[in-house]
């Protein structure tokens, strides 16, 4: 997976970037910042300390963790703020399909950013930086049409066959229809899972060790 | 099609049963067997080895060779199959089989480990009553042990893969029939009992076994584990139990008592929490469960780990 990261403006000192809050900004207010910001450039870069080496090194370090970060969750695109510090990570998802100018101020991608909406219309679901209350936003949509595969049963979920040895199969892999790719455990009934088709492991949907219901969804096998 | 004895080096043959041995006292009677089974499915085909590996490896890994309910049976096996990676040591004396099925409903596949054990307890019951004999008073440690006199004296082990939508399962049983060593089997504690030398056979028992697991296995297919769960509370060890459920979450252990209801319809332990409240509990399949760990005391023992899965049981609200 392939991380672009646009870092905008000079480096604070120090950097909070852990006490940062995420995905706070709407592109809307976003851009009034950017704006704000682009009126009076001189005095602010004027009462930013001078970044030391230290602090660009520590700044580097951080911002290298936050891309390992969104790079290893479900994340598209995050994007922060503190003080006169502001950074937006994005993925290749989020990014459609002509090269965006390298600046962040374009038009919202389809892709909805950090915290969704309930149901993101396509649209201009952006206008309003309302603070979402529901908690669990919804997984994003499939990287593509491919059905998952689904568990047959609830139980748990296991990706190896057991608790020390590697896992059947990782993202990536080939599997070949009938390769066993992960096991349900119900009640201490083992349930070796066959891939019902030959393609690409693109995503490990479900969490190891996990609990699973009937139909939720566990691997996206590209054919 | 060819036919895989799983982890052998050893040379094995393969014989028709007219082309075998005569069977020493000691080996299973196939005769004997196919005499006593009345079944139109389950055990109508019939592999028996002196000495194998592990049945359930032959039975699962031949399963598409095998016609559905193909019973694999050894009079000793030597790297028996338990939970996980444990192994199940079979001396002479055990009844040590595995056979087939197949299931498409992935809601009911773990209930059928419960209809294994009941059609065991059963079969052993029918047979001490046809043979004048008195009850042995097998009971069912939930999910899959048997025990008789405060001993375990049996097990099932079901596996399965889900292939082409359906569920090929391979059911383990090993049952402590004349092997006392280290602590009881079936026909000591009869004679115990008894003080008659009357024993129960392995080929009378798996015979009945077969009877009653069809019947039982139609009943469930059709009407699902409502018609048997009465049966099943007279037999099993939980009815009315009372449980610590021990709750590890963020380095803080949550004590709480409760007691033992039933079933709930996936299969899993109802409990009620001295607070009122129900709640689910599942085994942890010998794999630790992160931050939802529970332990369950039985009559002072620690048996087993449970986890709880469900939000509502009788766990603080730190969720």
């Amino acid at each position: 997976m392939s991380s672009r990261s646009v870092i905008t403006h000079s480096v604070a000192a120090k950097a909070q970037l852990n006490n940062a809050s995420i995905g706070e900004a709407s592109s809307k207010s976003e851009a009034s910042a950017k704006e704000t910001k682009n009126g009076k450039p001189s005095s602010e870069s004027i009462s930013t300390p001078v970044a030391t080496e230290e602090s660009i090194s520590e700044f580097i370090t951080q911002v290298a963790g936050l891309i390992k970060l969104v790079d290893s969750r479900d994340i598209v695109e995050l994007q922060m703020k503190q003080h006169d510090c502001e950074l937006l990570i994005r993925k290749k998802e989020a990014i459609s399909q002509p090269t965006p100018p390298p600046m962040y101020m374009m038009q919202a991608p389809s892709t909805p950013t950090a915290p969704p909406q309930a149901s993101p219309p396509a649209s201009l679901a952006l206008a309003a930086p309302a603070p979402t209350t529901s908690p669990a936003p919804a997984p994003p949509a499939a990287k593509s049409s491919v059905p998952p595969l689904k568990s047959p049963m609830s139980g748990t979920f296991y990706r190896s066959p057991a608790p020390n040895s590697p896992p059947f199969v990782k993202v990536g892999d080939k599997v070949q229809k009938g390769q066993v790719v992960c096991i349900i455990e119900a009640m201490k009934l083992m349930n070796e899972i066959e891939a019902d088709q030959a393609g690409t492991v693109v995503e490990v949907v479900a969490e190891d060790g996990k609990p699973v219901s009937l139909d939720t969804p566990l691997f996206v096998i590209q054919p | 099609c060819q036919f895989q004895v799983p982890n052998t080096n050893a040379n094995t043959s393969l014989r028709l049963q007219s082309h075998l041995p005569r069977p020493t006292n000691a080996s299973f009677n196939v005769d004997s067997f196919f005499t006593s089974l009345s079944t139109c499915r389950f055990g109508r085909f019939l592999i028996w080895s002196p000495r194998l590996p592990s049945t359930h490896d032959v039975v699962s890994h031949n399963f598409s060779e095998l016609p559905v309910g193909s019973v694999c049976v050894a009079d000793v096996q030597f790297k028996g199959k338990g939970r996980s990676a444990n192994v199940w040591e079979s001396p002479p004396g055990c009844l040590m089989f595995s056979f087939t099925l197949q299931m498409e409903d992935g809601r009911i596949v773990p209930l059928v480990q419960y209809i294994a054990s009941l059609a065991l307890t059963e079969a052993i019951k029918d047979l001490c009553f046809n043979n004048g004999l008195p009850q042995l008073g097998i009971k069912i440690k939930w999910p899959n042990d048997l025990y008789l006199n405060g001993f375990k004296v049996g097990g099932v082990l079901c596996t399965s893969t889900y292939k082409s939508k359906k569920f090929n399962i391979s059911v383990g049983i090993g049952l402590n029939v004349d092997n006392k060593q280290p602590t009881t089997c079936l026909n000591a504690r009869l004679q115990q009992i008894a003080s008659m030398s009357c024993q129960l056979r392995k080929e009378d028992i798996l015979a009945s076994f077969f009877d009653k697991f069809e019947n039982f296995f139609d009943q469930f297919l059709s009407q699902g584990f409502k018609p048997l769960e009465e049966l099943y509370y007279q037999t099993w060890l939980h009815s009315g139990q009372r449980v610590i459920v021990q709750d590890t979450r963020e380095g803080q252990t949550v004590e709480n008592a409760a007691t033992i209801q039933g079933l709930t319809s996936s299969g899993y332990l109802l409990a009620i929490g001295d607070d009122g409240q129900m709640c689910e509990l599942h085994p942890d399949g010998n794999r630790s469960f992160q931050g939802f760990l529970l332990s369950f005391s039985f009559r002072g023992e620690t048996w087993d780990e449970f986890a709880l899965l469900t939000g509502d049981g009788p766990i603080p609200d730190s969720m």
